[in-house]
């Protein structure tokens, strides 16, 4: 079943032009969104989330039209978002304070609990300044878990991170994902965390920028370096680079 | 321990004893000008334990503390106010860009017409400065929220109020703090000026006089005592502000 449904999606917003964009996302799915940069990935998000609505089209989430922000639904953004004036035990535990859904108490024990998990229970105390790149980005995993919302939306969540960093994150978000299987919408510029981490790969392409292309990677979890040297990886890897780098028309005519 | 800086104190010695040289040999423009012995003694045997003196630092700590508190008081939610609410924006900030080029100074006539008592136009005259600085900082640093700062609150489903109080608020904390540092300065500046020009009282007054009965050393016990002044409520702000920013500790 589809948990997400976009059709027909059209949106001038400062220099990104998206005309007509269609996908849906799998329930308990993990999906990457890859384009060029510019092409108007940031504003899907932005819209999925209910920040910015489109001219045209619509979108959906569990059937249900997507109007404005509401706590089904998480981003975590390219930058970090946290509230540096917050402690880390304070950013965690808003949500569940915010929508009303639990007393303090209980928001603190289930923030808490999130923390433990990440391995950041030690940090509650500390503010979002004093964190390393790599733990900042795991206290907003925590924040945007913590009201347990239907769709999560990653805008290049890694960007920055020094490449280990990177590598363990990738890691990381695949654990809790394989845990919770919450459907996921996993934006990035880099061919290969794409293939780490995703079970589909959708291509935002062209100007006005569509959906080129969707491309599945049928290769098992966890992604081991024995996988990751498989035929079938190299074979999935040379049709994703064909989609994102060749001109359109060549691929079109390979692909079928 | 702070490592002492030797060079400092040297050039400060070099100061003071130039200073002692200019006086003593009656350099041009140095007629007047007393000698930094003479400041001192008198400091020492006449302002030290004169009750006129220390009434001057009162009467002028209050109408600064009045005109900046007052400042802050009323200037804070204005500047919430206009970088929230979208029709007050449009409304009143034309005539706060209208008003805010005055200089403080430039209000004193109308002051003095205005309010009933001389008191009341100084603690006026003292609010205007810093009043529009914390305006058009709180105003612009509403402004300048990051917007991811603001959607990630309405997406873990906060309210209106929560955003207001959990985000808007600390946000504009580092604003307010520039404000009142720069207020502080201005509250400072303006009230000496508008001691000399309307008031019988104060340390700008006190400095005012010396000049009118030619004492030298009152003029310049006056203009240290307003720099020390101004030196100590910096003190006492900058202490406030640590205090709203524990996360910049």
């Amino acid at each position: 079943m589809a948990a997400v449904s976009v059709s027909g999606v059209s949106k001038r917003y400062a220099k990104d032009v998206l005309e007509d964009v269609s996908f849906e996302l799998e329930a308990a799915a993990l999906t990457v969104l890859m384009g060029p940069s510019g092409c108007g990935k940031t504003t899907l998000a932005c819209m999925l989330a209910g920040y910015i609505a489109p001219d045209a089209g619509r979108l959906a989430l569990e059937g249900r039209p997507i109007t404005e922000a509401g706590p089904d639904r998480i981003m975590v953004f390219q930058e970090t978002a946290l509230w540096h004036w917050m402690t880390v035990l304070d950013n965690v535990m808003f949500g569940p304070r915010a929508s009303g859904t639990m007393g303090p108490a209980q928001a603190r024990k289930k923030a808490l609990e999130l923390l433990e998990r990440f391995g950041l229970r030690d940090f509650k105390d500390r503010y979002p300044g004093q964190l390393s790149g790599g733990m900042r980005r795991r206290v907003e995993l925590a924040q945007a878990m913590i009201n347990n919302p239907k769709l999560m939306i990653l805008d290049e969540p890694f960007r920055g991170l020094d490449v280990m960093t990177r590598e363990l994150m990738q890691e990381y978000y695949l654990k809790i994902f394989a845990e919770n299987r919450m459907t996921t919408l996993f934006i990035t510029s880099e061919l290969e965390e794409a293939l780490v981490v995703g079970e589909r790969v959708l291509v935002l392409d062209g100007t006005p920028a569509r959906i080129a292309h969707s491309i599945e990677v049928d290769l098992p979890y966890p992604r081991t370096p024995e996988v990751l040297a498989s035929e079938r990886y190299l074979d999935i890897k040379k049709r994703l680079m064909a989609a994102l780098y060749l001109p359109e028309q060549q691929t079109a005519q390979g692909e079928t | 321990m702070k490592r002492l800086n030797w060079r400092g104190a040297v050039s400060i010695a070099a100061f003071i004893l130039l200073w002692t040289l200019l006086a003593r040999l009656k350099a041009p423009g140095f007629a007047e000008i007393p000698d930094p012995a003479e400041v001192s003694r008198a400091f020492w045997s006449k302002y030290l334990p004169s009750a006129a003196y220390w009434r001057s630092w009162a009467v002028s700590f209050e109408r600064v503390g009045y005109g900046f508190i007052l400042s802050q008081l009323l200037g804070i939610p204005l500047g919430l106010l206009l970088g929230t609410r979208r029709l007050f924006h449009e409304i009143v900030f034309p005539v706060v860009e209208l008003l805010r080029p005055i200089p403080p100074l430039a209000w004193v006539p109308l002051s003095i017409l205005f309010w009933p008592t001389a008191e009341l136009s100084i603690v006026f005259i003292t609010f205007i400065g810093p009043f529009f600085i914390i305006v058009i900082n709180v105003h612009d640093a509403v402004r300048g929220i990051r917007k991811e700062h603001l959607w990630l609150a309405r997406s873990l489903g906060a309210s209106p109020v929560r955003i207001f109080r959990r985000i808007i608020l600390p946000s504009v904390v580092p604003a307010i703090a520039v404000g009142m540092t720069l207020g502080i300065a201005v509250a400072w500046n303006v009230v000496i000026a508008a001691e000399m020009i309307a008031s019988d009282a104060g340390l700008g007054r006190l400095t005012w006089e010396g000049y009118v009965s030619h004492t030298g050393t009152t003029v310049i016990i006056g203009m240290i005592s307003i720099g020390l002044a101004g030196y100590l409520s910096t003190l006492i702000v900058t202490y406030v502000e640590k205090r709203m920013m524990p996360w910049q500790r």
